[in-house]
């Protein structure tokens, strides 16, 4: 089945984009394509820097717990024992589950799960950050906890995108990019309207 | 700690929390070898073997056929059983591994090295239960069949794990090793050489070596544990190849 048939877009540095579209649309499609868990079709998808990916449905191994989890992944990010202890104390205090750091993934709430789910993604503080609905399941004051961090995040330089519905908060995003009809449109001032402006560098692909 | 030593060093500890697998490996050696022993009536048998690189029948206490064969079943499939899961479970997530900086090869090394470990312990557990009852001729060679069995399941769990969901995958690696080691393979129930098609089966050289090694005096089937090894090794260039697949960032 084709999803996309002409996905043309670029994430700058420092900047919060978000991806938005109807149910179905592709978003995800677009996003995993982007990461590198799912293979385009034809394109190239061009990634500079460390990426740190926040999937829609937590992507954690449940008999592990929290620490373990963050042991397991800041290996991979190439981290030090005590670079992944201070990641670990720093996220858990901002978003606020140091309580649960021995506690199983199958244990934690499905918001705490997406607190760990998030906290996987910026443990490294990547260069690029791809965010696939990030805040499902947070309350209130978590979610503005992660608005602030993703501000913070962008001032230093990191590229954010994520896939966002609400409307309210595309007044916090630089641009934003539509997938409708298998094809990404930049409606970042156009309201309505559709747009096939696409990218000069940065990530681009095609499927 | 490199990445592999990490990735395996957490998988066991995740293991040894997956509850069903450690109540298979408590429950099931008892229920089905000491079980098998315990109410197979004690009378002699025509057993097909090879003996001198000929196929002949000679005559066996039921129970220890019963036992030789009970306790390969056991073994593969609670390896069989542990190779679904730790696909079922690593398949999707192990891809975020993968962005996070895994290579293939060291995620693909330390799932390896979890179903290994966990082979290893239930063939030990399989073995330890069957000497209680019964001693074969030939110890090592018997442990080396059922380790070529064993990982051979391990591995072919892992394959059914990638294309088939929990469910359908636990009755498959629940059957599978009743019909071939248990039905296709047993000595007591083919009086001749298998069909062709059964000789496809994974247990069919295993389970000779088995049988030869586990009620005879001789050892007759070293060939045939070549050919078992050379099978398992197919099993897991494909395995590697799904696994690779599956794990490796785009």
């Amino acid at each position: 089945m084709t999803v996309l048939t002409g996905a043309d877009l670029e994430i700058r540095t420092g900047e919060i984009v978000g991806i938005v579209g109807a149910n179905g649309s592709g978003k995800s499609t677009l996003m995993n394509i982007l990461v590198g868990v799912l293979e385009q079709d034809a394109g190239t998808v061009e990634r500079t820097g460390t990426v740190g990916w926040c999937p829609q449905d937590p992507l954690l191994y449940d008999r592990l717990t929290v620490g373990e989890t963050f042991r397991l992944f800041g290996a991979g990010y190439g981290m030090t024992a005590e670079e992944i202890d201070e990641a670990k104390h720093r996220l858990a205090s901002k978003l606020d589950f140091e309580q649960y750091l021995d506690y199983r993934i199958d244990q934690l709430s499905g918001g705490n799960r997406q607190k760990i789910n998030l906290s996987i993604a910026l443990m490294h503080d990547p260069d690029v950050l791809m965010l696939d609905e990030p805040y499902t399941g947070f309350d209130w004051e978590t979610y503005l906890t992660f608005w602030d961090l993703a501000e913070e995040l962008a001032a230093d330089g990191t590229a954010v995108t994520m896939i966002s519905h609400l409307i309210e908060e595309q007044s916090r995003l630089d641009r934003i990019y539509e997938v409708r009809d298998g094809q990404v449109y930049d409606v970042t001032d156009q309201e309505g309207e559709t747009d096939t402006t696409a990218g000069e560098r940065g990530e681009e692909t095609d499927e | 700690m490199n990445r592999t030593t990490t990735a395996f060093s957490i998988g066991i500890k995740e293991q040894a929390r997956n509850y069903v697998l450690v109540a298979l490996l408590v429950v099931l050696p008892v229920s089905f070898i000491t079980l098998a022993f315990a109410v197979t009536q004690d009378v002699e048998m025509p057993v097909r073997t090879l003996v001198d690189g000929e196929t002949v029948t000679v005559m066996r206490g039921m129970p220890e056929v019963h036992g030789v064969i009970m306790t390969p079943i056991t073994s593969a499939l609670i390896a069989g059983l542990a190779g679904l899961f730790l696909m079922r479970e690593a398949k999707d997530t192990d891809g975020r591994l993968a962005v996070a900086g895994y290579r293939a090869r060291q995620v693909i090394a330390a799932r390896f090295g979890v179903l290994a470990a966990i082979t290893l312990i239930v063939t030990g557990v399989s073995v330890g239960v069957m000497l209680i009852d019964f001693q074969p001729e030939h110890l090592w060679w018997f442990v080396a069949a059922m380790l070529v069995i064993s990982v051979t399941y391990g591995l072919i769990g892992m394959l059914v794990g990638a294309v088939l969901d929990r469910l359908a995958g636990m009755w498959l690696m629940l059957i599978l090793p009743m019909l071939d080691i248990g039905l296709f393979q047993d000595p007591l129930f083919i009086q001749s050489e298998p069909d062709w098609w059964m000789k496809l089966f994974p247990g069919y050289w295993p389970v000779r070596v088995m049988v030869d090694t586990g009620l005879t005096t001789d050892v007759d089937t070293a060939l045939s544990l070549v050919w078992a090894t050379g099978y398992l090794l197919l099993v897991a260039v494909l395995t590697i190849g799904v696994y690779y697949r599956a794990t490796r960032a785009k």
